[in-house]
């Protein structure tokens, strides 16, 4: 599985896809993102969920498409008149292109939330800055005592209550009282942190940082693929006039081997996860048919 | 091409690494560090915490007033700090996203300018309610810029004034939800981190 | 050499008039495991914390630490805190990381191994204390008993010389005490290492122990093999407070033991019992002072049951959520006014859930239950307070409940002295003690306007003396036509100042009885001396109560020769 691999090879994967997306024009590659993006999601998630993934990501479409020409007047192409201003083709285009690449970084968040966990955003930052990587860590194990101890309150809050039918306000005051007590709690409770810290040497000098991640083989050829392919992409990208124009008139981009190359290679990074994934999931059902 | 998105995103990765480890060094070498290390966890988890309860209230959020307080109280380096950590933690609760940059810069910037004016802050509980209000409407500010950047790759001006008009009911609930936030939790709150600051150690930190 | 030496050593708080800890001398030698025992405040945690200088507090200090013969402000600190492990009492604050794995790797990060080394280490200590399971998971869906062991397991991964354990079972319940006790006992007898350990409760710890040092108002007053304890505590009129926290074997025999080796555990006290008493005169003697007792108690009991009705549901379902599984699955109970009821079990068996839902916070999808007017104290009494100080607090709860102030100082002038209140007022109440705390949590409880009171767990952390006197305003409130619904693990308790008991397992409430009753056919879930007498008189469950029937039987010995 993907998420199994090492932190450091997510952060790449997910920033070099940001930077295809944020560098290439082309309506192709967030379609092909959000192709693969869903295909990776459903192997996560419950069917009902991609389904009302994909039904939002066509709402989001069709209301740029609306939206966009309502706001932007340029373009040559004019449908009709609306208020004594011109709603033009283009801007439906541009909308719909926008859509897409909404689309595609929601889909790029839901992707990331699959993939990273707080465990390697501690890891990835406690390589550079291990202080950093122990507030994130410190924080994340507060959090959830913290939403303990707030339900602790509000319940005997709740149950001390002398209404029986509490208000709006009253609900409202209770969590703000809430709120405040878990806040005295917490601090109180962050002095026995210190000390133990403290007492385990913290601060004594410059911390190593433990993790559990070992960097493999697998890693090394994932990493080379997908940079291989990315570079490449943007190499090739560069200078091709590949851009889409939307204004004055939408233009689609030459068609040719270059084009047709980098649509191949930005397809392959993107999807590799996707690639990967499904291969796994062959070998397993070879070696189960086995057992 | 979203080229100057590109440079605007290099530009705050850049900033929030840069302010991380100033700000970590800095703390290292006042000695009280691992203190305000964890007074820094508390309040980001706090904040997000806040977060979570008020989960069910749409725009009211305790968040931008626990950010302010403890720049106020813990000087600018712990405002800054708390504000961008609770945008990175509280979006594994709510969706990580591209947005998340600019979240951190956001409140981030919002503590750091907290604790730089916190003599006044303290002071006068107007300028500090006025401080809130702005912080609200300065989050939505902000975080328009990214949204127009992202459709057109650079700042539209049209299409920015736009969003704000659209998210203006939101700017205002939280202009509106922070001083409400202020008004309730200024007094007591100030109260216990002047005890934290006491019980910590900390009474020679700047404020 | 002694691993530790304390000469002289002084201690007193920067605002506090007297003296926390006044010329103590002890040393501990290695390998040896020591408990320190005494009151709550009488200096236990403050002395522990000043043998560990990283959490040393601030405050005026005389004497000397000696560590390996090295006075102790000259180790460095790197020293200092590989080689004298601390093992706080809060698991919560303890803490520090997410997850279980990097909590046990923290303190070997604090000193610079590498990833290979740290590893090593932390699966060596995951293996031999049983925690490879948690090793993944987060620290907080740990359960108390858990967590304090992975809390013990972070401190051992740097091989500390000695350990000091600050109360570490105290806010842990029965069984994942016993379990925790069980590793310390490893701890010592399997793997050699130097423990300290500060503990109120010497039940199950007593016999484990090779000496005992206990605290009273920082002086020590005994320093002593567990045998010879009770002996010298004796002595000294002091130390009948002291006695009251000595396992229930010792209570029982210390005295009649005489020229006699005293048993320090259940075990030995069953030995004992069988070896030096005639059982079969033994189950007599009972049955007769029993009869009398029972025509006494059928006047008790028969007026109990004129008492009216308290509380009372019925056949009451409950479940957090839709899809859950039953947490209450038609639980009834009737609770009399007047009256003290136990509701006793274990973990997950609802127990706190149930209190949730008479108090109407919850609402149950099949059987009715109106929202009670209820006081309810909850198992953090911290969360109780939420003013700067405890009198404001107080005054707070008065005005919600509709008292003047008059009226309130009033009620409080009247407990202050029995709840020991006077010198609270003005504390911030974090700034109080574990028993404090809690007595200030029942004046809030009294100041309320209800007259149902639950509890839950009140007792868990409370040394002996304090449970009398919580004991005996329980006792004073019920007087007041209060009803008071408790549920606990602590049996010791319930039969001692319970008026009923019902067991609570699965959801179910059942076994409705007075305490006798309820433990007398219980083998394991019963109190310490209930397992000492179950065999000749089962009905027998407390210290005095066993008591009367061995000074009868010692009384018929005389007369009989």
């Amino acid at each position: 599985m993907f998420e199994s691999y090492h932190p450091l090879i997510h952060v790449i994967y997910f920033t070099g896809i940001l930077l295809l997306l944020l560098f290439c024009d082309h309506p192709v590659i967030p379609v092909l993102w959000i192709l693969f993006s869903i295909l990776f999601l459903s192997c996560y998630r419950k069917k009902s969920e991609i389904v009302k993934m994909i039904f939002g990501i066509f709402l989001l479409l069709c209301a740029m498409i609306c939206v966009n020409p309502m706001i932007s007047h340029n373009g040559a192409t004019v449908l009709f008149f609306m208020n004594g201003k011109a709603v033009t083709l283009e801007a439906a285009i541009y909308g719909g292109y926008i859509g897409l690449l909404l689309s595609s970084m929601m889909l790029w968040g839901g992707c990331l939330n699959e993939i990273m966990s707080s465990d390697k955003l501690i890891y990835v930052s406690g390589r550079a800055m291990p202080h950093l990587a122990l507030v994130i860590s410190m924080s994340m194990r507060f959090i959830p005592l913290f939403k303990r101890k707030a339900s602790e309150i509000y319940a005997y809050q709740k149950i001390n209550m002398r209404k029986s039918r509490p208000s709006y306000t009253d609900k409202l005051l209770l969590g703000m009282k809430t709120f405040s007590i878990v806040m005295t709690w917490s601090f109180e409770n962050a002095l026995d942190t210190a000390d133990s810290m403290k007492s385990r040497g913290y601060g004594i000098r410059k911390r190593t940082f433990y993790s559990v991640y070992r960097f493999t083989l697998r890693d090394a050829v994932f990493l080379t693929v997908f940079l291989a392919a990315g570079i490449l992409t943007l190499l090739l990208w560069k200078d091709s006039g590949m851009n889409v124009a939307f204004y004055p008139v939408f233009r689609w981009p030459a068609w040719n081997i270059r084009s047709t190359l980098i649509i191949c290679l930005s397809g392959l990074a993107a999807g590799i996860p996707w690639i990967y994934e499904v291969k796994e999931k062959l070998i397993w059902n070879y070696y189960r048919s086995g057992i | 091409m979203r080229f100057h998105l590109t440079v605007v995103y290099g530009i705050i990765l850049a900033i929030l690494v840069i302010a991380f480890r100033q700000f970590l060094v800095m703390l290292e070498k006042k000695k009280q560090d691992f203190r305000l290390l964890v007074i820094i966890s508390v309040l980001t988890a706090l904040s997000v915490t806040g977060r979570l309860i008020f989960a069910v209230l749409p725009g009211f959020k305790p968040v931008t007033a626990v950010v302010i307080l403890s720049g106020i109280y813990f000087g600018k380096e712990a405002g800054f700090l708390t504000g961008s950590l609770t945008a990175l933690i509280s979006n594994f609760y709510f969706g990580q996203g591209a947005w998340t940059p600019f979240q951190m810069m956001v409140w981030g910037i919002i503590g750091a300018i907290a604790g730089i004016g916190s003599g006044l802050l303290r002071k006068n509980r107007f300028v500090l309610y006025l401080y809130s209000a702005a912080a609200g409407a300065m989050y939505s500010l902000l975080m328009d810029i990214y949204t127009v950047f992202w459709i057109d790759g650079y700042l539209n001006g049209s299409r920015y004034l736009t969003a704000l008009l659209t998210s203006l009911p939101f700017t205002v609930i939280y202009a509106v939800s922070n001083v409400i936030f202020m008004v309730v939790l200024r007094k007591p709150v100030g109260r216990k981190l002047m005890r934290v600051r006491k019980k910590f150690g900390l009474e020679s930190l700047k404020m | 050499m002694e691993l530790l030496q304390v000469r002289d050593l002084s201690f007193q708080y920067p605002d506090s008039g007297r003296l926390a800890l006044n010329r103590l001398n002890f040393s501990v030698n290695a390998g040896e495991f020591v408990i320190l025992c005494g009151a709550s405040g009488c200096g236990k945690s403050t002395l522990l914390k000043l043998l560990k200088k990283e959490v040393a507090p601030a405050g005026n200090r005389q004497g000397e630490i000696l560590f390996q013969g090295k006075p102790a402000e000259e180790l460095s600190y790197r020293e200092s805190a590989k080689y004298i492990g601390y093992v706080a009492q809060n698991t919560e604050g303890a803490l520090v990381t997410e997850k279980v794995y990097s909590e046990l790797a923290f303190g070997l990060e604090n000193f610079q191994y590498d990833n290979d080394h740290i590893r090593m280490k932390v699966s060596e200590t995951a293996i031999s204390f049983g925690i490879e399971e948690l090793f993944h998971k987060k620290v907080e869906e740990l359960s108390g008993g858990q967590r304090q062991l992975v809390n013990l397991a972070a401190v051992l991964v740097t091989e500390p010389l000695v350990l000091l354990l600050d109360e570490p079972v105290s806010k842990l319940d029965r069984i994942a005490a016993e379990e925790f006790i069980n590793t310390i006992r490893k701890l010592s007898e399997t793997y050699g290492i130097t423990i300290v350990m500060a503990e109120h409760n010497l039940e199950d710890i007593f016999s484990l122990a090779d000496r005992i040092m206990v605290l009273e108002d920082g002086n020590l007053i005994a320093d002593e093999k567990p045998e010879d304890l009770s002996g010298i505590l004796k002595q000294r009129n002091s130390g009948t407070a002291m006695m009251k926290a000595l396992p229930s074997a010792v209570r029982l025999f210390a005295d009649r033991s005489k020229a006699l080796e005293c048993p320090l555990n259940v075990r030995e006290a069953v030995r004992y019992l069988s070896r030096h008493y005639n059982m079969e005169l033994l189950r007599k003697l009972d049955e007769d002072l029993s009869g009398i007792r029972k025509n006494l108690r059928t006047e008790r009991t028969g007026n109990k049951t004129k008492y009216p009705v308290g509380l009372q549901f019925k056949n009451i379902w409950f479940r957090y959520e839709k899809d859950g599984k039953d947490i209450l699955r038609g639980a009834g109970l009737t609770v009399l006014k007047n009256t003290l009821h136990c509701l006793l079990g274990g973990n997950g068996s609802g127990k706190s859930t149930l209190l949730s839902v008479i108090g109407g916070l919850y609402k149950p999808y099949r059987g009715h239950m109106e929202k009670q007017n209820v006081a309810y104290l909850c198992q953090t009494p911290q969360f109780m307070f939420l003013k700067e100080t405890v009198y404001e607090d107080f005054l707070d709860t008065g005005y919600q409940n509709g008292r003047t102030k008059q009226e309130i100082k009033d009620l409080i002038g009247k407990y202050e002295r029995r709840l020991g209140l006077e010198s609270l007022y003005h504390m911030h109440p974090y700034d109080l003690s574990g028993g404090e705390i809690q007595k200030a949590a029942l004046m809030k409880i009294l100041l309320c306007r209800a007259e149902i009171i639950l509890l839950d767990e009140p007792t868990k952390g409370m040394d002996a003396g304090s449970k009398d006197e919580f004991g005996q305003v329980l006792k004073e409130l019920l007087s007041q036509e209060k009803t008071i619904l408790m549920v606990t693990h602590d049996i010791e308790f319930a039969a001692e100042y319970g008026d009923y008991c019902s067991m609570i397992f699965d959801g179910e409430i059942f076994g409705t009885s007075e305490p006798t009753e309820f433990f007398e056919h219980n083998t394991y879930f019963t109190t310490y001396t209930g397992r000492i007498l179950r065999k000749v008189a089962g009905k027998r469950i407390t210290v005095s109560q066993a008591d009367e029937l061995l000074d009868h039987y010692e009384k018929y010995k005389e007369v009989g020769i």
